[in-house]
């Protein structure tokens, strides 16, 4: 039952922030709803963390909100987080702050996507809407250390051309030989030359090949509910397709009690299940 | 072994004993609503009709309001802990397991929670053996006993007009050396012990838990959650009393750079528990809450630490205010 915890200030004072600095905000969406925070810890500490993991985000007087770290290790000694502003008292808050704010940061938490199952193998991003931010993580982890995986294959999908997060990159992953990517929104508009329709569609036409792969699946529940019967007839199996869950959270560190899924803690346990060990647990997520 | 004797009715020699060691003593009383722990202020203690504190052990340990953290210009402090010794007098035997059980959750998961455990360090449970348990108690259901010294410090046995007091910690042994109590013998005790091996095999066990506990999971789409939940009110009574219900929520208070945060039991019985900043909620019915509330119990903590977090004191039998049983609930989910 014991876990791996990844630095001493996290298992000695598990719920004591560690204060660190704004540095750069990036408005992601036309809408202005989501951004992106580029934290560095004031103490130059690092963390020692992977893709897929996440961190409390705290700011005094407002509270804390549990965060996917959507930087990648591979990238330096800044940390970032692209939130969005759901209008929750910690969200509002952080969509409010300039650079030089102060942020309090409790982490990393949770497990990583799997890689150490991906290890040569083909990874295959599906992701829809705002949750591609540990996605995009795991992909700069991967471009980063690229010898040590096969094929790169990432669907993204949002609803409209400007709800995708991180342009300026997609624009260099298009034209990069390191991965292939299919792009896709909902609906396009008068700048919009590519292509239209919903992810579940664009796996199937794709035919996303489940041979020696392994898919990291991310995005909401209808994308996922209309995506996996399309992989189903592909030939995937469940135990090799990873997701990751979200849940209502306080400390964690499995203490508070409330992102339980049966006997699992997603903040100790998760966020990141396969389909095959999500089938074992009750449907409460 | 350390162990000692005192008289019934000069149970204040060990009291006073336990002061002079640096303890502050807290001990049952009458009170508003039943029983509580409250100061000992010198003097006997009249136990005369105690069964169980109202409230558990458990807020000596992890308080039900605790400011946790003070902030002041963004800067966040831990607040400290009392230095303080306490010792609780006259736990029940379902008290203190439940704490040992809490512990596994504060303490051995990897994360250390330092605020409940320098709490628990300086927390001494003086158990008190149960001789007559009430209708509503079913701890030989769950794991424990009349007798159970699981998370106890010292154990008390009646044997006539003599109480026993034997050590089952360090910290017990301890105590109980310095308080230079008449000596016991190895008989005495055995011979008390045994009277008490008695009032547990007249609790016979509700169910078999190691062969039904499968039940409980693959009975979980089972109408007979909704059954058991229609009366439920979703007030959380039953996890405020709970002494192993251990969630909290947390929350700040005071803006503008300068406050508290604060942690607070919460649950699992209430909406708010779980509901999403997108307005999902996993557990949206009180039918949903309730089975959670009971296979956390019964299941899930099992699945993970190897035992029951229910340590069957009744007290949420007790406070239900539409009278849901959690043993009429496992009996009925887990059917005939």
């Amino acid at each position: 039952m014991e876990q791996k915890v990844a630095n001493a200030a996290l298992a000695e004072t598990p719920l004591l922030p560690q204060p660190a600095t704004l540095e750069r905000v990036v408005v992601e969406t036309a809408a202005a709803d989501l951004k992106s925070f580029y934290l560095k810890f004031n103490d130059g500490r690092r963390w020692d963390y992977l893709p897929g993991q996440f961190a409390e985000l705290s700011l005094y007087g407002y509270g804390e909100a549990p965060i996917g770290m959507a930087s990648s290790p591979t990238e330096g000694d800044h940390l970032m987080f692209t939130v969005f502003n759901t209008g929750g008292a910690v969200s509002r808050a952080l969509h409010r702050l300039a650079p030089g704010a102060k942020v309090g940061l409790r982490g990393p938490l949770g497990n990583t996507w799997p890689l150490e199952e991906l290890r040569g193998k083909n990874a295959t991003v599906i992701g829809g809407g705002f949750a591609f931010t540990t996605q995009r993580s795991l992909i700069k982890y991967i471009l980063a250390n690229r010898k040590d995986f096969a094929e790169l294959t990432v669907v993204y999908g949002a609803r409209s051309p400007g709800a995708l997060l991180y342009k300026p990159e997609l624009a260099e992953w298009e034209k990069s030989p390191e991965l292939t990517l299919h792009l896709t929104v909902d609906k396009g508009d008068e700048t919009w030359a590519g292509r239209e329709g919903f992810v579940p569609t664009v796996v199937e036409e794709e035919k996303l090949s489940p041979d020696n792969a392994i898919a990291l699946i991310c995005g909401p529940p209808i994308m996922i509910k209309f995506t996996l019967p399309v992989m189903d007839k592909l030939g995937w199996r469940p135990e090799q397709i990873y997701t990751s869950l979200e849940m209502r959270m306080k400390c964690g560190v499995g203490m508070c009690g409330r992102c339980n899924v049966g006997p699992k803690y997603v903040c100790v346990d998760g966020p990141v299940f396969s389909f095959a060990e999500l089938s074992k647990l009750p449907p409460e997520y | 072994m350390v162990a000692g004797k005192v008289k019934r009715n000069e149970l204040s020699t060990f009291l006073e004993a336990a002061k002079a060691a640096g303890y502050d003593v807290f001990a049952p009383a009458r009170a508003a609503e039943g029983w509580a722990f409250v100061p000992y202020e010198g003097g006997e203690v009249d136990l005369d009709g105690y069964l169980l504190t109202t409230a558990s052990v458990k807020g000596f340990v992890l308080p039900q309001l605790e400011a946790f953290l003070t902030y002041d210009d963004d800067d966040g402090r831990l607040v400290p802990t009392a230095e303080s010794k306490l010792l609780v007098f006259g736990v029940r035997p379902c008290d203190a397991r439940a704490l040992a059980l809490v512990d596994k959750v504060y303490r051995d998961r990897g994360f250390r929670d330092p605020q409940y455990l320098a709490r628990r360090d300086n927390t001494l449970l003086v158990v008190w053996a149960c001789d007559a348990p009430a209708p509503t108690c079913f701890c030989t259901s769950v794991g424990g006993g009349p007798a159970d010294e699981a998370g106890a410090d010292v154990i008390i046995y009646k044997s006539g007009d003599d109480l026993l007091l034997e050590g089952v910690s360090a910290k017990g042994e301890e105590l109980l050396k310095a308080a230079k109590l008449e000596k016991v013998s190895d008989a005495e005790l055995d011979e008390a012990k045994a009277t008490y091996a008695k009032v547990a095999e007249a609790m016979t066990p509700l169910w078999d838990l190691e062969a039904v506990r499968p039940k409980l999971y693959e009975n979980f789409d089972a109408a007979a959650w909704e059954e058991v939940a229609s009366r439920c009110v979703s007030c959380g009574a039953c996890t405020f009393v709970c002494p192993s219900c251990h969630c909290f929520d947390v929350v700040d208070e005071g803006k503008h750079g300068r406050g508290r945060r604060l942690r607070f039991w919460d649950a699992c019985t209430q909406s708010l528990f779980t509901l999403h900043a997108s307005g999902h909620n996993p557990r949206e019915r009180a039918s949903q809450r309730y089975r959670q509330r009971v296979l956390h119990k019964f299941y899930y903590f099992h699945e993970n630490w190897g035992e029951n977090l229910c340590v069957g004191c009744g007290r949420c039998v007790v406070a239900c205010p539409t009278n849901v049983d959690i043993r009429e609930a496992v009996t009925l989910v887990i059917g005939p």
